[in-house]
């Protein structure tokens, strides 16, 4: 086919375009239904205002966190709203600036990034343990402020923030706070250096896989990870398959307006298994 | 399921048991269908509206556009419930026969009066049964169950408020029944997790605990239905009221 004749089979019908590739076990950009784009990951020394950050890539879709953490007083703690226990010592902050994508107008809150701060408060609350935001007990907390930012949109959000909030979390460093007897007065001190934040075993650190299902009979139905933004329109149902290495973290979570059955749940889990056994190792060798 | 199963829940149901139900069709006089739900002690108001004009950005060319609005029982709509909006409308754009009526909108109103529990659930069950009451063609009846996991590798269906709060994972599964296009190994249409659960195993043991509770669901609908067209057959189309 010349490459005018795609361009116009792909307009007018996207999904039978689609499909014929998927018959053929590939994708329009060469991949193959499992394969996934580049992945990179930067950490620290790029935003030099907060204290641990990373930068994450998958394709095209890039994410940017940062991490600033602050101290709090106990009252204000108590005063709080948050649900969670972590909820107290975390606040998430997820944005789609304008410059992500060209659909996107910024004002108010898109539900995409209310869906992803919902998760990524989920994956705090199972990562992070609460007494090591503790300075002094009952007087004074560390608190974190995380600001996340979608750089550019091409699908795959959700995997990409998990990603760059790994890296920050591992590139995190807090400053050696003293604090005098009565614990009253906090001091700085420059001369120690600064700590990682404990967290819990990276083998326990969940991880998220959004599987497409693309469905054209009963009988018949393909399973795609890594889904660019064109593929995601096409797809009729997108599950979000949470897991870790052990395999005792599972949710499952389904998006669109596609019909599922157990079989393909089951079929999404294992093609989502070995990627999160690949990620999750990358992870370990890198620290 | 064996520690629930010995000592049994507060309200002394079995761990796979869901509570009572009772309806009312054509709460709301003004709207085109509506219906009272309680499950247990949650209770739910939904109302439907359509098919309505829609107008500006909702017309689309071959589809009936979804809007789902959910207020709850106290104070302004956060942002969790422009989330659960979000779940509500994709399972509702699918459920109802789109193709039909292109160009039309319909908006569905859910008012929370109280939260026991399972409150998502009782959410997608009412806003069913107000479709039904106001005759929107539909591909299946939905029919949706909450799912709590436990420590010890137990879970229970339909928890109350206390047991969900107790439990670390909560889910709600939702299965469409019957209807013009039937594809019965193909029904699951509605899956959202709060939480991690432990297993695999416990998590499909549990998808096919909540099939048998949603179809108890789908069999109260249909006595509804069936009870509605018996006793006053205006009160199906809710209109003149």
């Amino acid at each position: 086919m010349q490459s005018l004749g795609w361009d116009v089979w792909n307009a007018v019908r996207p999904k039978e375009f689609y499909k014929g590739f998927l018959q053929r076990g590939i994708r329009p950009d060469g991949r193959k239904l499992s394969e996934y784009r580049d992945i990179t990951l930067r950490k620290g020394s790029l935003v030099t205002t907060v204290d641990g950050s990373a930068n994450a890539s998958i394709g095209r879709t890039i994410a940017l966190i940062g991490i600033q953490p602050k101290v709090i007083e106990w009252k204000e703690i108590k005063k709080g709203d948050a649900r969670t226990v972590i909820g107290k010592h975390c606040s998430v902050q997820v944005e789609f600036p304008s410059v992500c994508h060209r659909e996107t107008r910024s004002g108010r809150t898109s539900e995409e990034a209310l869906l992803v701060k919902e998760s990524l408060e989920y994956v705090l609350e199972q990562i992070l343990e609460e007494n090591s935001f503790c300075i002094v007990p009952e007087k004074y907390y560390w608190h974190l402020q995380i600001i996340a930012y979608c750089l550019s949109l091409d699908g795959n959000a959700i995997e990409t923030f998990l990603l760059a909030l790994y890296g920050a979390l591992l590139d995190l460093q807090l400053p050696v706070v003293l604090s005098n007897t009565s614990g009253d007065l906090l001091k700085l001190d420059q001369s120690q250096p600064k700590v990682k934040l404990s967290t819990k075993k990276l083998e326990e650190w969940p991880w998220v896989v959004p599987v497409g299902v693309f469905w054209t009979s009963p009988s018949e139905h393909y399973v795609v990870l890594d889904l660019s933004e064109e593929e995601e329109k096409n797809m009729s149902s997108i599950i979000w398959i949470w897991n870790n290495q052990k395999g005792d973290k599972l949710a499952l979570s389904k998006h669109k307006e596609g019909q599922l059955s157990e079989i393909i749940l089951q079929e999404g889990l294992e093609a989502a298994k070995a990627h999160i056994e690949e990620v999750m190792l990358r992870f370990q060798s890198q620290k | 399921m064996s520690e629930f199963a010995s000592l049994g829940r507060r309200d002394g149901r079995k761990a796979y048991e869901i509570r009572g139900f009772r309806c009312e069709l054509g709460y709301l006089e003004r709207a085109d269908g509506s219906c009272r739900l309680e499950q247990g002690k949650t209770q739910v108001v939904a109302g439907v509206y359509g098919p309505l004009e829609a107008r500006g950005r909702n017309e689309l060319p071959d589809k009936t556009f979804v809007d789902v609005s959910i207020r709850p029982c106290q104070g302004y709509a956060a942002d969790y419930l422009r989330l659960r909006e979000r779940e509500l409308k994709e399972i509702f754009v699918a459920t109802i026969a789109a193709e039909l009526q292109p160009r039309s909108c319909v908006s569905l109103v859910i008012q929370i009066i109280e939260n026991d529990g399972s409150l998502k659930a009782a959410m997608i069950n009412a806003c069913m049964l107000s479709l039904l009451s106001a005759g929107i063609p539909c591909n299946w009846i939905a029919s949706s169950c909450t799912v709590s996991y436990h420590s010890k590798d137990t879970f229970l269906l339909d928890p109350t408020l206390v047991e969900e709060l107790e439990g670390h994972a909560t889910a709600v599964i939702s299965y469409g029944f019957e209807g013009p296009k039937p594809v019965p190994s193909h029904n699951l249409i509605g899956l959202s997790c709060s939480g991690f659960v432990s297993s695999k195993d416990i998590y499909f043991s549990s998808l096919s605990y909540s099939q048998e509770a949603c179809k108890k669901v789908y069999e109260f609908i249909q006595l509804v239905t069936k009870r509605s067209q018996t006793i006053d057959g205006e009160q199906l189309s809710g209109i003149d009221h």
